[in-house]
């Protein structure tokens, strides 16, 4: 049985949106905000609560940040309304975006001074596992952090890989995982098409290497 | 990568489940933190590239499978969807 918690998501592009629906399905209130109207209006039509920021803050329990950087997360944390402030102690961000380890550092020990909890959590998976709820969290925070953030990553993940203690660990990871997948994307776009010079077609190209070893 | 994305270009589909878009910014992040560690790292620069030449086409709406699109176009391929 969910416990249902006050729950907001800041950014509903193809990621956010899905971590917002599946919080809601899990049962929890969800209000969902973005720069653009439209992404608000779909998920309120589809069961978000309504509510400026500055009115819900003090309700929250989780906020994810959902955003495409660091200089977002520090805009939606820090900014100008932005939500560190206002929430109430001992409130979590579960921050998603890729940025440098050391940026997560500085959020983490921002959230600190301000009472509230920051686990570093970058998001993979793609926007179907989103909707899905079936997210994979690289995680990392303290153990107190962790245990807080139980319900938000249930809801919305399948998995949480906690990588240490302290924030740092999980957008490091997510580094490495970043490599690993553009220079896959690459790879494969040049492995395509370089096979095409020599008449092997795309579909041959797929049905074959897939079974081979040159296969991501 | 190969059997998530490779389906897309052979369905000529570039609905953007991840985005052209995505990949400078995150590759720009690694290169980044690889230069504050003084690590070189040229295949992830060389792919960025790529990604950024795709961006430069107006791609960078479009799945990030459409990388492929410049490879095409520089060798005088034609990818499905594409004729």
């Amino acid at each position: 049985m969910t416990i249902p918690q006050n729950i907001a998501v800041f950014g509903l592009g193809s990621m956010g949106y899905g971590v917002a629906s599946s919080a809601l399905r899990a049962g929890h209130r969800v209000h969902g905000f973005d720069v653009a109207a439209a992404p608000m209006e779909r998920f309120l039509a589809e069961g978000g609560s309504s509510g400026a920021i500055t009115d819900v803050a003090s309700t929250l329990n989780t906020v994810f940040v959902v955003v495409l950087n660091a200089a977002q997360t520090d805009a939606v944390l820090f900014g100008d309304n932005g939500v560190v402030p206002m929430l109430k102690q001992g409130a979590l961000v579960i921050a998603c975006a890729t940025m440098p380890p050391e940026f997560a550092k500085q959020m983490e020990a921002q959230c600190n001074t301000a009472d509230v909890h920051y686990l570093n959590a970058p998001i993979s998976g793609g926007s179907i596992k989103a909707a899905n709820g079936q997210l994979s969290f690289m995680a990392s925070g303290t153990p107190d952090v962790f245990s807080a953030a139980r319900p938000a990553l249930e809801a919305t993940g399948e998995t949480v890989l906690e990588l240490g203690d302290a924030a740092g660990a999980g957008s490091a990871m997510k580094a490495v995982n970043q490599l690993l997948a553009g220079v896959h994307i690459a790879t494969m776009a040049e492995a395509l098409t370089f096979g095409m010079t020599q008449g092997v077609t795309p579909e041959k190209f797929v049905e074959v290497i897939s079974k081979c070893a040159g296969t991501s | 990568m190969l059997e998530n994305r490779a389906p897309h270009i052979v369905a000529g589909d570039y609905t953007p489940h991840s985005s052209v878009n995505i990949w400078p910014k995150d590759l720009g992040i690694v290169l980044d933190i690889a230069k504050s560690a003084s690590f070189s790292a040229p295949i992830t620069a060389a792919a960025l590239q790529q990604f950024l030449a795709a961006a430069g086409r107006s791609l960078g709406g479009e799945d990030d499978a459409a990388v492929a699109k410049v490879y095409a176009r520089n060798a005088q391929l034609t990818l499905p969807g594409m004729e």
